[in-house]
């Protein structure tokens, strides 16, 4: 096959000062006493790989587990301390969406400026310009200084300029975040064609569902060594399992009818009470609601009018769902415990449901009632919640659930 | 919502990368060149007029402290002043803003591979581009001293030339230092004005030959500048002067670029 990056035992050695800045007279000082003290540390640690043309790779880890240093090294941003990579191919590297675009100048001007900056020939901007501004959305705004720009309307430029090429290899740095819902639904749907276009893509994300989606194949970093290398599913589903500890609850999916069902609510609406007596069930939020940023809040409310006690977020599309256990009811009953997640209990896949729908199960609420409230965004879908049957588990149908949504 | 047709890489279109090597990097530089410029005059009024009106009023100043309160000896001392600032302020700024150009271009440098040359020499052509600009008021001082217009004067472009990679020299082994260490930031400051004050930029050369000999001959800026008055008043200068002006230029030149390029790997991790 045709290798595009070859990784051999790479690694990449941080010598961190151990007071944070440097300063001559110190280093002078401290050079003569023989002691330069750094700590040394393995950022990268004898990670060895092989891209092959037209794979999707994504790269998943904790913070600080390497990935973002990965990327630099493959972009030759930075040069490995041992071993050795090998890149063949054209690098268009979405690092930073941003970081080229100077303030004082006009969204045109700088399209010229980062596009330079990113690698492209000038013929090509040129010839590219207008289908940069009409992807952009800026309109009028372009010739306006970028300093005048909305943080969203700056990720949108910086994204269109970014993106206006199709490279051999497409290196993504949690790009996907990218101004509002709708834009974000335009840069997948770009990154798919780019990736559909035969492009190599690298890619570096917190959203599982992203990788899974995106990418064939997947690498698990952790503290700079390869944990797992193998489908993007897999690797997902194992890193995810290390993660976040808790049981396996992907097969109460094959879940009967909803009991209630309802539309979504909009920001700030309070959508669901769940009784005291109605224990063992499940909210699931449905699928096509909007993509990121949509937070759902659950209170524990025995005294009206106290702070949320727990509060999870759903963001990513259709892909995951949220199983609370026993133990974090425990922190429900904590008054004044405002919880945030980020990563949601569990993932699970498109090939196993048509529609995998985020879940909320309530297990064993004794505590008073329980109620979500659309916190951020506007989902677009239906809310409906299962009653689960008692035996902790399937309801036996094989059957995704159905919206109407 | 707008369709989504970025892609379409239709023939006609040509194709979108660079190939890799300095020599199709003119481009990159060349919009670099740019945003130095227009972020440097955003909003102010008088925009690229400011690259004429600075040395003017800098010249402006010194000449009345100099002719009007110490009575100057020098013969047609206007130009000797402005000839001396400008090479002056061309120095200083090459080198300052040459040093700076990998610190403040720190967020870019950790995130894009860009060649790191070309950041300092960015900031040369800028600074050389505002020296021409410079040349300005000083031909006009030239005018109106009535000093005759000879071929001679051609020869600027030599130390002009010189003093580029003179500084270029210095900025690249600053900028590199810079990085590891703000304090050269700060040191560089102190020695610049170091340098004004060794140099005979506003003073008689005389001041310096009675006694301090070495203080003129191991001092490259005296070299190139006098090298520069000399063509301007319509001398050729000695063999050994044009040696002087190449050989500082050349070891000063070469040596900033061996320590830029031991250390331009670790520029990504220490910034």
């Amino acid at each position: 096959m045709d290798t595009l990056i070859e990784a051999r035992s790479l690694s990449l050695r941080f010598s961190a000062p151990t007071e944070k800045k440097g300063s001559l007279k110190k280093w002078v000082l401290d050079a003569v006493r023989g002691r330069v003290r750094s700590r040394h540390f393995l950022a990268v640690d004898d990670v060895s790989f092989r891209i092959e043309r037209g794979e999707a790779v994504g790269l998943v880890g904790r913070n600080g587990a390497g990935k973002s240093t990965l990327l630099k090294l493959v972009t030759g941003i930075v040069v490995p301390t041992s071993g050795s990579i090998a890149v063949r191919g054209q690098v268009a590297p979405l690092l930073a969406l941003g970081n080229g675009l100077d303030p004082t100048l006009s969204g045109r001007e700088n399209i010229y400026l980062n596009g330079a900056i990113l690698g492209y020939e000038k013929a090509f901007l040129k010839a590219r310009e207008a289908d940069i501004v009409d992807f952009s959305e800026l309109g009028d705004f372009i010739d306006a200084p970028v300093r005048t720009y909305s943080s969203g309307m700056t990720m949108r430029l910086a994204f269109s300029i970014a993106s206006a090429a199709t490279p051999e290899i497409l290196i993504l740095d949690e790009v996907l975040a990218v101004g509002d819902a709708p834009f974000q639904a335009k840069c997948r749907a770009r990154i798919r064609e780019i990736i559909s276009d035969g492009a190599t893509v690298f890619f570096v994300s917190h959203s599982l569902p992203d990788i899974v989606q995106l990418c064939t194949r997947a690498i698990w970093l952790a503290k700079g060594r390869v944990v797992m290398d193998g489908p993007a599913a897999e690797v997902a589903d194992a890193y995810h399992h290390d993660a976040v500890p808790g049981p396996d609850d992907r097969e109460s999916l094959n879940l009967p009818l909803p009991v209630h069902r309802f539309r979504a609510p909009a920001h700030g609406d309070e959508c669901l009470t769940i009784d005291e007596g109605e224990r063992n069930s499940i909210l699931a939020i449905m699928k096509e609601w909007e993509p990121a940023g949509i937070a759902y809040r659950a209170f524990a409310r025995p005294v009206p009018g106290t702070a949320p006690l727990h509060r999870f977020y759903a963001h990513g599309r259709r892909s995951h769902f949220y199983t609370l256990d026993p133990h974090e009811l425990d922190a429900f009953r904590t008054p004044g415990f405002d919880w945030d997640y980020e990563g949601i209990s569990h993932y699970v896949y498109p090939k196993k449901i048509e529609h995998a729908v985020p879940v909320f199960r309530i297990r064993d609420t004794k505590t008073g009632k329980f109620s979500f409230k659309a916190d951020v965004g506007r989902p677009a879908g239906e809310i409906a919640w299962w009653a689960l049957p008692a035996a902790a588990g399937d309801g036996g149908e094989e059957r995704p659930p159905r919206t109407e949504a | 919502m707008p369709p989504v047709n970025q892609t379409a890489t239709s023939p006609d279109v040509p194709n979108p990368y660079r190939k890799p090597g300095f020599r199709h990097d003119g481009f990159l530089v060349a919009e670099l060149v740019k945003r130095d410029f227009k972020a440097r005059y955003d909003r102010s009024v008088l925009g690229m007029f400011w690259c004429v009106l600075q040395p003017t009023l800098m010249m402006g100043l010194l000449y009345a402290v100099f002719s009007l309160f110490f009575k100057s000896a020098i013969p047609n001392f206007p130009l000797y002043l402005i000839s001396g600032i400008v090479f002056y302020q061309f120095f200083v700024e090459t080198t300052t803003t040459a040093m700076q150009s990998i610190q403040e271009n720190a967020s870019l440098i950790a995130k894009v591979k860009v060649p790191l040359w070309t950041y300092p020499i960015t900031r040369a052509i800028s600074s050389l581009i505002n020296f021409l600009f410079a040349l300005i008021p000083l031909f006009c001082v030239v005018l109106l001293t009535r000093v005759p217009l000879r071929p001679t004067m051609l020869l600027l472009a030599y130390s002009t030339v010189c003093m580029l990679f003179f500084s270029l020299g210095i900025g690249l082994f600053l900028s590199s230092l810079a990085v590891f260490f703000h304090d050269v930031t700060f040191l560089w400051g102190f020695a610049c004005m170091l340098c004004m004050y060794a140099t005979p930029v506003f003073y008689p050369e005389e001041v310096l030959m009675t006694g301090h000999h070495w203080m003129v001959y191991f001092n490259p800026l005296y070299h190139m500048i006098h090298f520069s008055r000399l063509v301007l008043n319509g001398e050729i200068p000695l063999l050994t002067e044009f040696a002087a002006c190449a050989l500082f230029a050349a070891v000063s030149f070469v040596l900033g670029l061996i320590v830029f390029r031991a250390l331009k790997n670790k520029f990504a991790l220490a910034l």
